[in-house]
């Protein structure tokens, strides 16, 4: 076994007991010890939130989805079938109540006058001044939803090819090249910037 | 080109580390002789550490758990409450109708005696005496007293029976009549007592009034409800008293003969207690009915009831008045039936207003009514109809024309048609060459132009003038000096007509021309 096998096996063990430790606490609410749900949340709830924080692009209502996020998962809870992991699940309910807040907010949007000076949301300016972490992140802002929430559930949450494709309901091959045409894009946008970030 | 791009995104892929262990040794081969994917990898690599470097994360809620469970804690609450909002509902509609009962007992009493009220108010209507039902005969009434059968409709399959237990008690049933046969006790009780006219005729009327006496006693209505008087009993007795007090001041010999024991009361006694059966006033009535049975007051108004039975007696009586009317005048309008094997015959046959002759074969059933009253119906008029109709259909005949032969004695030539009020074919025939009316001027054309004779008509009013004339008795062709004026006139109308259009064309062309020009130019 090469050194790099053997570091993806060990990276992957402790998750494995997390999983089954998931299940532990769903069956246990199943049965009705309601009080395992709180640690589901305390260990989900941070990822749950910046899964929202990056697909909604601001922190405005993250909360608000998060609880929206974990209620519906305490509802439907005891219909857990255990036919796929409970991250899974979790990400999905995540993504599709971020994307009907998007839904909203669009919908909104139509009915609200556009203010002059008012940056429209998502689509804000790269300032001059910005230091380099902060015009990545506006770049990586300009992005649409379909290939931004790829991009960072792989680069920042490190999730895999597969999970993201669960969690966003597609196909690998869908998956894969929605994060090289995120890559392709975001090189565009920083060309202007390209001797900055190179220093 | 393709292979690149292809290799560009697979790059993507491998330093993500998403390739196969295979894909990966073939890539990297690549990469080691191609400097623009090795310059590309460098490039994703640094984007990818970009990405991850600059992205920061969201600062952790202390609150979201507090939040959240304050939050789930409420909903459950409320699905708290659903779930025992049944239970909790019936526990509470218990304890109200506790509390209403021990602080308002009558409280159910009330409501069931309501009930009942109502219940007995539904089968107390529309009650009517026993009369309606079962018309009681003296029979009925003799078997009433001395059988204690009592008829309940006028089939007679159902009857009430009155009876006593062996400790006196006084019971009835009502039942459904057997095959037992009582219909001459009366009769026979009547040639016992051998009752001259006058002792029958009383008996009789002590009979009837009985039988009115017990309408009000049993009462009946069409909810199957049947309600007896308490005083039902007393009745039976004072009959059957009454009736044998009558047969012994009538002939005590016949029935001490009969019934040797029974006399043992007085005239007076007897006297005494139906009279005060028949005052009594008691309202009081077992009524029975086909899911109850219950006693209640009902007041029988025995005077309003008598000014209805003495309404239906005069109906009866006026009804009875016009049936026989009726049957006299059926009496009057006998029919005659003659049987006759002709028609011949039957025609032969008298026709009165009352007879009515009917014919039958083999195949035919023929009824004659005479003088039979047709009512009067106002039809329009269809005789003006049809001769509107028919003098349309004539108008739409075709006609035949056919031009006579041409000779040199022309000028005196002269056609006379005659045309008939109701002829059906109106054909007219001349006899020539000629082919048809069109070709009339033509044949003046040729023909007639050495000839002092002029039609009066032109082709094209040919039809018209036809119209005009041809309706009634004319000469068909009168004045043919005009026609040859005519032809000038038309001729030299025709020749400025021609010279118009000669004018017109000209100047449409000039009118072209410039058109021409004009749109050259512009192009």
């Amino acid at each position: 076994m090469s050194f790099k096998r053997k570091k993806k096996v060990l990276q992957q063990s402790p998750r494995i007991l997390e999983i089954d430790d998931d299940f532990s606490l769903i069956k246990r609410f199943i049965e009705g010890d309601e009080s395992t749900f709180r640690t589901l949340v305390y260990r989900h709830k941070e990822k749950v939130r910046n899964i929202i924080y990056m697909t909604m692009n601001h922190s405005n209502s993250v909360d608000d989805i998060a609880q929206e996020v974990f209620i519906t998962v305490y509802k439907n809870l005891k219909y857990f079938r255990f036919e796929s992991q409970f991250t899974t699940w979790l990400y999905r309910i995540t993504i599709n109540k971020c994307r009907d807040h998007l839904r909203k907010m669009k919908i909104r949007n139509i009915f609200t006058p556009v203010k002059d000076n008012e940056e429209t949301h998502g689509y804000s300016q790269i300032n001059e001044n910005m230091d380099i972490p902060g015009i990545v992140q506006k770049a990586i802002s300009k992005l649409p939803e379909k290939l931004r929430v790829p991009l960072l559930l792989k680069d920042i949450e490190g999730f895999s090819y597969q999970e993201i494709a669960e969690t966003v309901q597609c196909e690998i091959g869908t998956v894969k090249s929605r994060i090289f045409r995120a890559r392709e894009s975001l090189r565009n946008i920083l060309k202007p910037y390209e001797r900055d970030l190179m220093a | 080109m393709m292979n690149i791009n292809k290799d560009i995104e697979i790059l993507s892929a491998y330093i993500d580390d998403e390739l196969s262990p295979e894909e990966v040794r073939i890539l990297e081969e690549k990469i080691s002789v191609s400097p623009q994917l090795k310059k590309k990898l460098a490039e994703l690599k640094q984007l990818k550490g970009l990405t991850t470097s600059s992205i920061k994360r969201i600062p952790e809620s202390p609150y979201f758990e507090t939040r959240l469970f304050a939050v789930l804690e409420g909903n459950s609450f409320k699905r708290r409450i659903k779930k025992w909002l049944p239970v909790t509902s019936i526990v509470t509609l218990t304890l109200s109708l506790m509390l209403v009962l021990k602080f308002n007992p009558e409280f159910l009493e009330n409501i069931v005696e309501e009930q009942k009220s109502n219940l007995a108010g539904f089968y107390k209507e529309n009650l009517k005496p026993l009369l309606f039902a079962a018309d009681l005969n003296n029979e009925d009434i003799f078997n009433f007293a001395f059988y204690n059968k009592l008829p309940l409709d006028n089939t007679k399959k159902q009857y009430l029976q009155l009876g006593s237990d062996s400790s006196g008690k006084e019971f009835f049933e009502i039942r459904t009549a057997g095959e037992e046969n009582n219909n001459d006790n009366f009769q026979k009780f009547v040639q016992t007592l051998d009752l001259n006219d006058s002792q029958k005729s009383k008996f009789d009327s002590i009979m009837s009034d009985y039988a009115e006496q017990l309408q009000s006693q049993v009462l009946v209505n069409d909810k199957n409800t049947v309600a007896i008087n308490h005083n039902l009993w007393n009745y039976r007795k004072a009959i059957a008293a009454d009736i044998l007090n009558f047969a012994k001041l009538s002939n005590v010999k016949a029935i001490n003969d009969v019934m040797p024991t029974l006399f043992k009361f007085d005239t007076p006694d007897v006297e005494r207690m139906v009279s005060s059966v028949k005052s009594a006033d008691d309202n009081e009535y077992i009524f029975i009915t086909p899911d109850s049975l219950f006693v209640d007051t009902f007041k029988f108004d025995k005077k309003e009831f008598q000014k209805d039975m003495d309404k239906f007696r005069e109906d009866m009586r006026k009804s009875m008045e016009d049936y026989k009317n009726s049957q006299v005048e059926m009496k009057e309008a006998t029919i005659r039936l003659k049987l006759d094997s002709t028609i011949a015959r039957l025609k032969k046959a008298p026709k009165t207003e009352k007879n009515i002759n009917v014919f039958i074969d083999s195949n035919l059933c023929r009824v004659h009514l005479n003088n039979i009253i047709i009512p009067r119906i106002e039809f329009p008029d269809m005789d003006s109809l049809e001769a509107m109709i028919n003098e349309a259909t004539r108008q739409v005949r075709s006609f035949s024309f056919t031009i006579p032969k041409l000779n040199k004695n022309i000028s005196k030539f002269k056609y006379d048609v005659k045309v008939f009020p109701g002829d059906t074919i109106r054909s007219f025939k001349f006899y020539g060459n000629g082919s048809n009316a069109d070709s009339l001027s033509r044949l003046y054309m040729q023909h007639f132009k050495n000839y002092n004779f002029n039609f009066p008509f032109n082709q094209d009013s040919l039809a018209e003038w036809f119209n005009q004339n041809f309706g009634s008795d004319s000469t068909f062709f009168g004045n043919p000096m005009n026609l040859e004026n005519r032809m000038k006139e038309f001729e030299e109308e025709m020749g400025k007509f021609k010279e118009e259009m000669d004018k017109l064309k000209k100047e449409l062309k000039k009118d072209s021309v410039q058109f021409k020009r004009k749109k050259s130019v512009e192009v």
